[in-house]
């Protein structure tokens, strides 16, 4: 499962890089000093149960936090980006979409009611300058690549005529639209049934296969971060306790909420 | 006309199937359409010309003289009075909606989006904008500018603008909590490309809504400042207008007061039941019904 990276380990391949990130409202600290690098092409699995901070983590990576938080470290992307935490709005406007996508938990809110599926893919296009004849076309490309069947009559209808399963393939579609060197995944599969589930698991696989992005996959689920990653870090309580590849910490968990996290994960379909 | 390629939606119904237009809109709509053509045929016809007076002929009762609805202390035709007055009401009407709209909209969407200390200065500017009673605003315009109808538009207008900040940013808020605008950002796109593309669109419903309600306030704001003496002016023919000018009259001929008030109250019936009835259909609070 795991896919043999295309890359030598020099410095200069990290493509993500967090250092000692904190995050905290109020007095209260929320994340703290969570450490984390992604090489390119390199899938990594944020694990943790909910309120670990894995979710607050990936916003902050994403620049996505929402207001009054406050947040101290570095995130930097591919090393010349400078530190995401302080940029601006109109800077990291220009980050996003070209270097990153996301995927979010909900297909039912991910995508705007009063839009075409269409237009909503090629948005993301015409933002970093494709021209709309081009646009248009790569769309239905894009659809077609997510296992959308029809891709042109897809890209007519409104997202309530879609399913959840659908849906989540036009929102990874969107995300990969520009291409980005990094995908992030928040719990793309929690709210969708086992065999869409299992589905759309192994087309973000293929996709990445495809384009050669790396993977940040966050998912409370282990057996899903085990089936899709590379790497894995788990989060307790707003630190990573344990970070390693996929078959270290299975085989071998140091962290007793590690060893909490395997207990409870249907590894294998294998009884609970 | 989904080829359905996988199991049907895990999540909950979406909103927008399940919830119908109800009869109270059509009721509703159907009271304005009739008002709004009324009016427009008063630009081409009236049975009488509204400004001819005939004083031997004044304070007919319906069907005297050939007058469907009779005529007022000064001889002239009631009917015709009342449908140039649709004219007035309409015109005053979208003014002010239009006004509160334009102005409202885009400042209950900033409201939503900018960070917490600006909204809060918003906000509480709307709050002592809503504490300030629109006739008395209109009543102030009137002094400074002298009354007439540019002035009670304007002011009813402007009365009118906090209300739709406020239905706007609430509606606003809910729309931003939903995940395709973070996803936007991600996209790169900016502030404003998402207000425009993606807050405005989801809210306009609410829009709609509040335009049908504040349009029923303005009518009836209106024929209080007629009335009054501030709005239309003596050569403008008004339902307002023409409730003061029956005063006289209505020990004697009540009739006369009658029809204008009867016009003023089927037009804010129409416009609030519109309103409420789209309501259901769009109002966030109400979904799932």
């Amino acid at each position: 499962m795991s896919s043999p990276a295309v890359t030598t380990k020099s410095a200069s391949d990290a493509l993500l890089e967090v250092r000692s990130l904190g995050i905290s409202a109020g007095g209260t600290t929320l994340v703290s000093d969570v450490a984390l690098q992604l090489r390119r092409g390199e899938r990594v699995g944020l694990i943790g149960a909910s309120g670990s901070g894995k979710s607050l983590t990936c916003m902050a990576i994403a620049g996505l936090l929402p207001e009054g938080l406050r947040t101290t470290g570095e995130v930097t992307l591919d090393g010349e980006t400078g530190n995401l935490l302080q940029a601006t709005e109109r800077s990291l406007a220009r980050i996003r979409g070209a270097r990153t996508g996301m995927v979010f938990q909900e297909p039912m809110t991910a995508l705007n009611p009063t839009m075409r599926i269409g237009p909503q893919v090629a948005e993301a296009m015409r933002q970093h300058g494709v021209g709309k004849a081009e646009a248009r076309r790569r769309t239905q490309e894009l659809l077609a690549a997510v296992d959308l069947p029809e891709p042109a009559t897809i890209a007519r209808a409104y997202p309530h005529q879609l399913s959840g399963g659908q849906r989540q393939r036009v929102v990874l579609s969107i995300a990969l639209a520009n291409g980005p060197d990094l995908l992030i995944c928040d719990e793309p599969t929690t709210a969708l049934d086992v065999t869409v589930q299992a589905k759309v698991l192994e087309l973000i696989e293929s996709r990445l296969e495809a384009s050669g992005a790396a993977l940040l996959f966050v998912s409370h689920d282990l057996a899903v971060v085990a089936q899709v990653c590379d790497r894995v870090a788990v989060m307790y309580q707003g630190r990573i306790v344990e970070q390693g590849s996929v078959l270290e910490v299975l085989a071998d968990p140091q962290h007793e909420h590690t060893r909490q996290l395997i207990r409870n994960a249907d590894l294998g379909g294998g009884g609970r | 006309m989904t080829t359905s390629l996988e199991k049907a939606p895990t999540g909950p119904a979406p909103t927008h199937d399940g919830r119908r237009i109800g009869p109270l809109v059509y009721i509703g709509g159907g009271i304005v359409v009739l008002v709004a053509i009324v009016g427009v045929i008063s630009f081409f016809w009236t049975p009488y010309d509204p400004g001819f007076t005939d004083t031997s002929l004044a304070k007919a009762g319906p069907g005297v003289g050939g007058h469907l609805l009779g005529t007022d202390r000064l001889g002239r035709d009631i009917a015709s009075l009342l449908m140039a007055g649709a004219r007035t009401t309409l015109y005053v009407g979208i003014v002010a909606v239009g006004i509160a709209a334009l102005v409202g909209t885009p400042l209950g969407i900033l409201a939503a989006m900018v960070p917490r200390r600006w909204s809060e200065f918003l906000m509480r500017g709307t709050d002592i904008m809503l504490a300030f009673p629109a006739l008395l605003l209109a009543l102030m315009f009137a002094a400074i500018w002298g009354g007439g109808i540019t002035t009670s538009m304007l002011a009813i207008g402007i009365a009118s603008i906090p209300s739709f900040i406020r239905v706007v940013r609430a509606g606003a808020l809910v729309v931003l909590a939903q995940d395709y605008i973070p996803a936007a950002r991600v996209a790169g796109r900016r502030p404003f490309a998402i207000a425009w593309t993606h807050v405005l669109p989801n809210v306009l419903g609410l829009v709609i809504v509040q335009a049908s309600v504040s349009y029923a306030i303005a009518i009836l704001a209106e024929a209080g400042l007629s009335y009054l003496g501030f709005g239309a002016g003596l050569t403008t023919a008004s339902w307002g207008l023409m409730l003061q000018e029956s005063q006289v009259t209505l020990g004697t001929d009540p009739l006369i007061t009658v029809w204008p008030a009867a016009a003023i109250a089927l037009a804010v019936v129409g416009f609030n039941l519109l309103g409420d009835g789209l309501r259901d259909r769009f109002d966030p609070r109400l979904a799932g019904r």
